[in-house]
């Protein structure tokens, strides 16, 4: 309690939501101001998470317990490796995507409620990362929830309210329902903190209620099959550096969350011993085959990349079924190289269509010979997606396999397989287009290259480096972290 | 630069040390970088750096000749991937790199010539280098793991490569090939994945004894191998891109894929079933060779291996029969490629069934594998010659090129007779020991069916005669047409020497077959576990007997035969029924139902429940809206009961007002009278003071009258008293003036409602 780091979850968490209010007033005045105290904001996030690392290396827990509401409520906060691998991926992200909003949002109107809204959002999601009990995580769950409405509907267009709006209805039934699995969770553990032991251990149809809860409330944000609906929809029509945001981040919220309710709620064995895991593993299958095989029917760009979101989340939540640290070690792994590919490929997309205005997948025939980096860093992440190595989508899906063949489940292994090949069906065709396909409107001579600026190129560069360096790299720290994370995991959470 | 490394030579008996391997797959993957940015300034540059790149890879893969005479030699990079990048170079994998370095060299230095006036050159160079590396990394692996990696690669980078002219057609069959061949990897990384899973290595090692203790199946494993391999190496039924692919990549890309790339298939066919699955080499006692031999008589491998045979026919059989009705030249010499590769598999096939004594099939097969390799190349090159003038290849078109470039018809006639098993030429060797293990193993077997399968080999081998006739008689014979009569047939020198080159080569190894046997192939065989006897017997071969050549007559009456009757009938004009091609008999089917069923059903499915939902939010707000409704009714009976209630209470209001009077008038009246009585009292009293006895009676008379009085305002008080007793006695029950009050406030949360209500209808 009485040192710095204690406080420092406390600081990473309300400095974005200051911010949020310091950027509301100083965009009154300067709009270069604010675009600089964005940037900073998610700059100052990403170290000030960084700056945990040496403490959360040596295996400490950080914790605080900021106020008590009841006897065993309170508002607290709890940094372990998978908190803190977490909370690191998503400032890491939202750092490059504010600084690629920052040349893609130059065109659009209402900045002035974008980046406080792009803040706020940011504190809530590292909030629930670094939440210490499930009071407070549902706290910054809706809080998150509810602000990212305002970027889902940025656009304003009758297409981006409906989806706003089911986004919304499908926000609230995911909050009741996490509200009610953690009210069940209180009534049977007598406390809903990450911090005790195991909080329900005896599988009644009670816990069972409550597990469902879970699942319909993180499911819901993780897109899982059946509640998936508002993601299609959502994604794809927001501004491209919110999309990136939602697919690539805002969605491990949901993974997160189910990774806390099985091993710190019900705990693996039990969860095993009772047959619940089956229920999510059946889900998860038809998330990911469902996913993939929609995507493929797709034509539009960013719709085509939604879908791929869903069967990619689908693998997440098929790895955390199967309890071994192999897998979980697939798992947490994906969680970062699907942030980085999927953040990739929809800020390449929105280069695209800043650039070219096209959405369809048909019209970007050639777009590759005009813009020749940022489509190569689209088939970098998108080859990645693929599992071809050396890539990082390739070493989570070997580590999710193997972990699947050790609890002797090889048709999950088959499952992944086909996705890839369904993945490579609906991404191949695209890169083989963008450089190899004719453009419509064939000039003559080498096509002119009119390449995004270099603020928008710079952080799709650095993502498609990051899903090629963190897969060939001997030197790996979201490996690095994950490994660590699912040994901890494994062990009991503490 | 690297190749100045001095080799690191770990003394320790076996194993060696060596960063060459590492080196030859990082030399032209450097080169390719290189290439690309020398390729921004200049072509010659660039064409300069990528032929030495290759010429550096060569250097590298040759320097490693002395550390594999004396074992494997490894290197780990430790770490990448996190699985870390194994090599592990022993005779075998060095025969295939030596190979597929010299043959890409002198294919590159082809392709300065033929790309000069083509558009993309540097990215196809640079395609052309990383390809290169990849190929080689896949012959160089050490375990699986790293296999496959090069392998994932190769597909991805050959693409590029097929693709280059970005025709319809190249577009059409680099995606065939590019779907197949992730397809394949798919298979290959689930082989890879069970394999891994139940043993716990994936090093290329003989690995049965480990295996057949473990739960693996592994002939599931052995298949889901075949096919990955067996996509790369244009096994039927899994061949169809080749015909497709390789004919419309520029000639030098087609030569690699044809001549180097396909035995990449092979070479993991061979690693896997030839290898990982046979069990460790026991230095077998041969005394009781007999009961080893009895218990090996099951192995999976071997079962699997007569399989393979039998693909392995099957597929040079029907390449044989497609390039005979094939015109356009390239697509000729890629359906030979896949009859060859018949060729190679069934000798793989052979080693495989025979176990320990399938030394002659391998033999067979790798010498078979180094000659496509050799006149495969030269012919795509030779052919590419003459694209580079005519810009066209259908043997019905371009004819009498013997006129033109006699040269190449001259090297054309010895890769003709390589092919054909003329003796002299280089595919005689190969084909004498293929010929020599079909005979060895349909004899060992005593199975009926593989006499029958030694038949199709020397059918076959007529066909094979068949159809270069037909493409040496098209191409070069006949008249020179008008279009190409004009045009300039001359050519920079690289072309002359490649070629030169090529028909050296295949010249050399038909006179001196023994020389590559002693060399390359017999070494390669003793990293298998093939008994002494049968490599000694290899060893002291003579294919210069009676008996073979005798053999090759056979089928060179045959051929002629069979090219008359052919001719005669006008067989080579026939085209194949569309319907009868596996394409469409089996792929075009499978994708529709995978792309129709699969996907457009998943597609129904996901928006059906989208659909659920927004019906589920339609009904939801239409039970809203009745609620609505019900609450707008309680809302107006609720106004209007307290319309009357406020009525009421406003009249009793009133009549309480008007009681209140009544009682207040009547109250002052009774003071008025009081007051009154009180003065006359007093003037009374005044009146009695004054008077006497008089006014004693008076008293009385005056009490008298104050009794009388006070009786009337007794009376007079009697009924307000008791109306007001009525009013004190329950104030409880009626207070008029509360009632007002919560009436108010009734009314005023009422129309708070009705306004809350109202402004959601509005939002509604």
């Amino acid at each position: 309690m009485d040192r710095v780091t204690d406080f420092l979850p406390v600081w990473i968490v309300a400095f974005p939501l200051v911010m949020t209010f310091v950027i509301l007033a100083v965009q009154q005045y300067s709009e270069k101001l604010r675009n600089v105290l964005s940037v900073a904001a998610a700059a100052v996030s990403f170290l000030s998470v960084a700056a945990l690392y040496p403490f959360i290396a040596g295996g400490e827990i950080i914790q605080l317990q900021l106020f008590s509401l009841l006897p065993n409520l309170s508002v607290s906060f709890r940094v372990d490796i998978l908190s803190f691998s977490l909370a690191l991926l998503a400032s890491f992200v939202w750092l490059l995507v504010t600084v690629y909003s920052l040349e893609y949002m130059r065109h659009e109107h209402g900045c002035n409620r974008y980046y406080p809204v792009l803040i706020a959002t940011l504190a809530g999601c590292i909030g629930i990362f670094l939440a210490g009990d499930f009071f407070t995580l549902f706290i910054f769950f809706e809080l998150m929830s509810l602000i990212s409405y305002v970027l889902v509907v940025h656009e304003e267009t009758m297409e981006a309210l409906r989806a706003g709006y089911k986004y919304l209805i499908m926000t609230i039934i995911g909050g009741l329902a996490l509200f009610f699995g953690i009210v069940i969770t209180f009534e049977l553990g007598g406390s809903v903190s990450l911090n005790g032991p195991l909080l329900i251990r005896e599988p009644s149809p009670l816990a069972l209620l409550a597990f469902i809860a879970y699942l319909i409330g993180f499911g819901m944000k993780a897109g899982m099959f059946p509640l998936h609906v508002w993601l299609p929809d959502a994604h794809p029509v927001a501004p491209s550096p919110a999309s990136a945001l939602l697919s690539g981040v805002m969605l491990k919220t949901g993974a997160y969350g189910l990774l806390r309710v099985v091993f710190h709620v019900f705990g693996g064995k039990m969860l095993l011993e009772a047959g619940w895991t089956t229920l999510l593993a059946a889900l998860a299958i038809i998330t990911i085959l469902l996913g993939s095989a929609v995507a493929l029917t797709q034509e539009d760009l960013k719709r085509r990349l939604a879908y791929s979101s869903i069967g990619q989340m689908g693998y997440i939540l098929l790895g955390m079924t199967v309890i071994n640290e192999k897998a979980l070690l697939g798992d947490v792994f994906h969680i970062f190289s699907h942030a980085f590919m999927k953040s990739t490929l929809f800020l390449a997309a929105g280069a695209i269509i800043l650039k070219t205005g096209k959405r369809k997948i048909k019209a970007l025939s050639g777009v590759g010979r005009q813009m020749p980096f940022t489509l190569f860093a689209f088939s970098l992440a998108a080859i990645s997606m693929m599992g071809i190595p050396p890539l990082s989508g390739f070493l989570s899906k070997w580590a999710l396999s193997l972990g699947a063949l050790d609890a002797g489940k090889p048709y999950y292994v088959v499952v992944l397989l086909i996705s890839s090949l369904l993945n490579g069906l609906y991404y191949l065709p695209i890169i083989i287009s963008v450089f190899f396909g004719r453009a419509e409107e064939e000039g003559h001579g080498p096509a002119r290259i009119n390449e995004a600026p270099p603020k928008m190129l710079v952080p799709v560069a650095l993502l498609a480096l990051t899903t090629f360096l963190f897969g060939i790299l001997p030197w790996n720290v979201p490996f690095d972290l994950s490994q660590m994370t699912a040994k901890f995991l494994i062990r009991g959470g503490f | 630069m690297m190749i100045a490394a001095v080799p690191e030579v770990n003394a320790t008996a076996e194993i060696i040390t060596s960063i060459l391997p590492a080196a030859a797959v990082a030399i032209p993957l450097a080169g390719s970088v290189a290439a690309f940015l020398l390729g921004l300034r200049s072509d010659r540059l660039r064409n300069a750096c990528v032929v030495v790149t290759t010429l550096l890879t060569l250097a590298a893969v040759l320097f490693m000749y002395p550390l594999v005479l004396r074992g494997p030699a490894t290197w780990e990079i430790a770490g990448v991937l996190q699985f870390g990048i194994f090599f592990r170079v022993d005779f075998f994998s060095f025969v295939f790199a030596a190979l597929i370095s010299l043959i890409w060299f002198l294919a590159t230095l082809h392709a300065t010539a033929y790309m000069a006036h083509e558009d993309a050159q540097t990215r196809f160079f640079v395609f052309l280098l990383a390809t290169l590396a990849s190929c080689l990394g896949v012959v160089l692996a050490g375990d699986l793991f790293s296999l496959f990696l090069f392998f994932e690669l190769m597909t991805l980078l050959s693409y590029v490569l097929v693709i280059h002219d970005e025709t319809k057609d190249a577009m059409h069959a680099g995606a065939v090939m590019l779907y197949l061949g992730v397809a394949g990897g798919l298979c290959l990384l689930m082989g890879i994945f069970l394999l891994y899973g139940s043993i716990g290595t994936l090093e290329i090692k003989p690995l049965y004894d480990l295996i057949a203790v473990s739960s693996l199946n592994p002939y599931v494993v052995m298949l889901l191998f075949m096919v990955g391999f067996g996509v790369k190496a244009g096994m039927i039924p899994l061949h169809i891109w080749l015909p497709k692919a390789h004919p419309v990549a520029p000639s030098p890309a087609s030569a690699l894929l044809s001549a180097l790339m396909i035995n990449t298939g092979a070479y993991g066919i061979f690693r896997v079933v030839g290898m990982i699955f046979t069990p460790q080499a026991t230095g077998v006692d041969h005394g009781d060779a007999s009961a080893v031999h009895a218990a090996l008589e099951m192995l999976p491998s071997m079962q699997v291996g007569y399989v393979i045979i039998w693909i392995g026919i099957i597929t040079m059989f029907l390449g044989a029969l497609m390039a005979l009705l094939s015109t356009a030249a390239k697509k000729i010499l890629a359906y030979s490629s896949v009859s060859q590769m018949g060729y190679i598999l069934m000798g793989i096939g052979v080693a495989a069934y025979l176990g320990t004594e399938g030394a002659m099939g391998f033999a067979g097969a790798l010498y078979h594998i180094i000659n496509h390799a050799f006149f495969k190349a030269g012919f795509f090159l030779m052919v590419g010659t003459i694209n580079m003038v005519t810009h066209e290849l259908d043997i019905t078109v371009v004819r009498g090129m013997l006129q033109k470039v006699p040269f190449v018809a001259i090297v054309f006639l010895i890769g003709f007779a390589g092919i054909g098993g003329i003796p002299g030429f280089n595919g005689y060797i190969s084909k004498t020991l293929l010929h020599h293990a079909i005979v060895e193993a349909a004899e060992h077997s005593h199975s009926m069916p593989l006499f029958f399968a030694e038949k199709i080999f020397t059918v076959t081998s007529a066909m094979t005669l068949c159809y270069f006739t037909k493409l040496f008689r098209g191409l070069f014979l006949g008249k020179v047409p008008d279009r190409f009569a004009a045009k300039s047939y001359r050519y920079p020198w690289p072309v002359y020497a490649v070629l030169g080159a090529f028909g050296a080569v295949i010249l050399a190894i038909g006179l001196f077959p023994h020389f590559l046997l002693k060399l390359a192939v017999i070494p390669a065989a003793r990293g298998f576990a093939y008994n002494h006897h049968a490599l000694e017997h290899l060893q002291e071969i003579n294919v210069w007997n009676r008996h073979d050549v005798q053999g090759i007559l056979v089928v060179l009456a045959l051929a002629a035969v069979l090219y008359l009757a052919l001719d005669r009938f006008n067989f080579f004009a026939e085209k194949p029924p569309r319907w009868l091609s596996v394409e469409y008999l089996f792929y075009l089917p499978a994708v529709r139902f995978l792309l129709q069923t699969v996907c457009t059903a998943s597609a129904r499915f996901d928006s059906f429940i989208n659909n659920t939902y927004l019906q589920s939010c339609r009904l939801a707000r239409g039970a809203c809206r009745l609620v609505t409704l019900f609450d707008a009714s309680v809302n107006e009976a609720y106004k209007r009961g307290g319309g009357a209630v406020r009525t009421v209470a406003e009249r009793t209001g009133q009549f309480d007002g008007a009681l209140n009077q009544a009682y207040e008038r009547s109250g002052s009246l009774a003071r008025r009278l009081a007051d009154r009585t009180e003065q006359l009292d007093s003037a009374l009293n005044g009146a009695y003071e004054k008077s006497g006895a008089a006014a004693k009676e008076l008293v009385h008379k005056t009490a008298d009258l104050d009794e009388a009085l006070d009786s009337a305002y007794e009376q007079a008080g009697e009924p307000s008293r008791r109306l007001r007793d009525r009013l004190r006695g329950h104030p409880s029950d009626w207070n008029i003036k509360n009632l007002n009050f919560d009436a108010l406030l009734v009314a005023l949360m009422l129309g708070l409602l009705l306004f809350i209500i109202i402004y959601y209808a509005r939002l509604q």
